[in-house]
């Protein structure tokens, strides 16, 4: 028995935030993510009859998601600075616990009041990076800091956001 | 290694700017700890929901344009970092905003498959399944559309990153995945992608006011609709004002301004208008790449179809809906009858990042509703950085006899600082502000304000970020001005 379309559907919209930092976490670069995202959306309906349920589905995806990742990474990149191929496979099994915890809705909720309780140059930081996009030297350059120490502040930044998050979210669960 | 080192490693891996020795170390630390690979992609789920929260718009561009060659070497500079190869065209996208999973789910479907919601009945009518009695589209359902989980789901979020919406909807109401249930949603800017029950994807660009009345049909009160129709959701329906536009095997868009006309532009396939009459429905057929006006009493006319009204707005650019169409480049001249045009209100980018010299008098700063320009003067300081942009409108000919009204709306990923509406202000901010080599009167005397009385409406959204216009002319022509701030200062204060 092959899967339903809008199984295919549900899970592909409700798991786009995992499957898209999945995809990024392999090519780094968000337009080349998106696009292999879409390919492997369309293939996964395409190729429907092949895939039996849900659980089939989750690994199919990211089976192809890294196929495909790794293709456009060799394609694009004379010498490209990867992730070895046995940490992808450490990581894999993680991947799918965090698809299984049912959507990124509880992250965005915690990330909105932690976000709030950075510090103002934080604020602007993160404001840069993630809403401005700007990354590596032109983040260094639009805060008049050297590079080094914007990606220590960013550290700072990312953990005291991964502890108020956890904290968040174990808190709506509790 | 400590916790601080592998995130500020695992920081630069994202972004490119690790070095073959360091890329070696987070590989070590990632082998064989669990709690590092638990830690790597916790960050990286992190950045992508901060990405898709927080907007993002430019991310991509700026790392595309590292891959593709336009900066060489993304990184540290003078360090060994990772060398890109150069450019790999971009395939073309679908315009449709950022991933149109949905969308491409939905056109994948190349079989008849019919999407079952749980709990909805089809109707197979071409108006699909109704709810709470609300399937001609003239019902009225309270509340929002954001699902309870008290009745069927009609639709699903399918982006909506960066939308502003309405009515008491939270952003984090609205994340990709959500149900939606029958009922009103009010989106006032941004761009937002939904996927109804039966298959049709629909983009919304705000400010758009929109009734959704069954899981292949909405209501089109305002605002801009663009629909992806696979063949699972044949029949797709949107109502409007004049009557209701039913999909034959299509995509489309739709435009309803404040009077309630209906623009409609057929992009590919074909669509039928159907108006109620006393005698029974009027059906009139509508193929590609044509274009009608929808009167709010049924009536059509041909309009110019122009696709560029439909595409989805570029990464960092204003998101322009409506009759608004930005367009690449000034012409030589925007002086009366130079560069007409009854169907559109062309908007042009004039000086990006530009501080004022002087002392700017402009006619509106604050957010509002305005209908009354005259004697309205405020200054903005001299020093203040600003990305001006000017919208024109003239139409063919011109007859004091005839006024023909456009209208739309745009939004900046900044605020608004000011918007120049009187011929005097504009005159005096050409120079700086304005193109050098475009023409944009032919004397002092030539009128090109907004007048009051005339039907020249301005609104400026509370968060400065939109603004709307209704523009109207007869022998005249309209400029209007819009400085929004260009210092990213600005932004990050807001």
């Amino acid at each position: 028995m092959s899967i339903e379309q809008d199984t295919i559907v549900r899970v592909l919209v409700r798991d786009r935030a995992v499957l898209l930092a999945y995809i990024w976490a392999i090519v780094r670069d968000n337009h080349l993510a998106e696009d292999i995202l879409q390919d492997v959306s369309v293939l996964a309906v395409n190729k429907r009859d092949e895939i039996t349920d849900e659980e089939h589905l989750h690994g199919w995806l990211r089976q192809t998601a890294r196929y495909k990742s790794l293709t456009a990474l060799d394609k694009r990149e004379s010498s490209p600075m990867r992730l070895d191929d046995r940490v992808l496979e450490a990581l894999e099994a993680g991947w799918r616990s965090e698809s299984a915890d049912g959507g990124t809705a509880d992250l965005v909720d915690a990330l909105q009041h932690c976000l709030g309780k950075l510090s103002g140059y934080a604020k602007h930081l993160v404001e840069l990076r993630y809403a401005e996009g700007l990354s590596g030297q032109k983040l260094a350059d639009a805060v008049d800091r050297n590079l080094n120490t914007v990606y220590v502040a960013l550290t700072r930044i990312h953990r005291s956001l991964g502890d108020c998050v956890r904290q968040q979210v174990n808190e709506q669960q509790a | 290694m400590r916790d601080d080192d592998f995130i500020n490693l695992t920081l630069r891996y994202l972004d490119r700017v690790i070095t073959r020795e360091e890329m070696d170390m987070l590989n070590a630390a990632l082998a064989d700890d669990a709690e590092r690979q638990r830690q790597f992609r916790e960050l990286c789920i992190r950045s992508q929901v901060m990405r898709d929260t927080l907007g993002g718009r430019r991310a991509a561009a700026d790392e595309t344009a590292a891959l593709t060659g336009a900066a060489g070497v993304a990184g540290v500079a003078g360090g060994a970092t990772e060398p890109v190869a150069p450019g790999v065209a971009r395939r073309l996208r679908l315009p449709v905003r950022v991933l149109a999973i949905a969308a491409a789910v939905a056109l994948a479907a190349t079989v008849a498959v019919t999407l079952l919601w749980p709990g909805v009945t089809h109707d197979d009518h071409g108006g699909g399944a109704t709810t709470a009695g609300t399937g001609t589209g003239t019902g009225t359902v309270t509340g929002t559309a954001v699902a309870t989980g008290g009745q069927a789901s009609v639709a699903m979020v399918a982006d909506a990153a960066g939308a502003v919406w309405g009515d008491g909807i939270a952003p984090g109401m609205m994340t990709a995945g959500g149900n939606l249930d029958a009922g009103p949603l009010r989106l006032e800017s941004g761009v937002a992608q939904m996927m109804f029950a039966r298959g049709a994807a629909v983009t919304l660009i705000g400010p758009t006011d929109v009734e959704l009345t069954g899981d292949n049909r909405c209501t089109l009160r305002r605002g801009v609709l663009v629909a992806y129709v696979p063949e699972s959701a044949h029949g797709f329906t949107v109502d409007v004002p004049g009557g209701s536009i039913v999909d034959l095997g299509t995509r489309f868009g739709v435009y309803v301004d404040d009077r309630g006309v209906a623009e409609l532009h057929v992009l590919a396939g074909r669509v039928e208008t159907v108006r109620p009459t006393a005698t029974g429905p009027k059906t009139r057929e509508i193929t590609e790449k044509h274009a009608i006006y929808f009167g709010a009493t049924g009536e059509t006319i041909d309009a110019a179809f122009d696709a560029r009204r439909w595409t989805t707005p570029k990464r960092g650019e204003p998101i322009v809906s409506g009759q608004i169409v930005m367009l690449p480049a000034l012409p030589t001249s925007l002086a009366k009858g130079a560069f007409e045009n009854d169907h559109h209100i062309a908007m042009f980018l004039e000086r990006s990042g530009v501080t004022l010299r002087s002392n700017v008098k402009v006619t509106l700063t604050e957010p509002g509703a305005y209908d009354k320009y005259d004697g309205r003067g405020v200054t903005v300081p001299k020093g203040t950085k600003v990305t001006s942009y000017l919208l024109h409108y003239d139409t063919v000919g011109g007859s004091m006899q005839e006024w023909k009204f456009l209208s739309g709306a745009v939004t900046f990923d900044r605020p608004i600082v000011g918007v120049i509406a009187m011929t005097d202000q504009l005159n005096a901010t050409d120079d700086m502000l304005g193109v050098a080599g475009v023409t944009y009167r032919e004397g002092k005397g030539t009128a090109r304000h907004l007048e009051d009385g005339e039907g020249d409406r301005v609104t400026i959204s509370a968060d400065r970020r939109t603004l709307t216009l209704y523009l109207g002319t007869s022998n005249s022509l309209d400029h209007v001005r819009v400085l929004v701030a260009a210092d990213a200062d600005t932004k990050a204060k807001e």
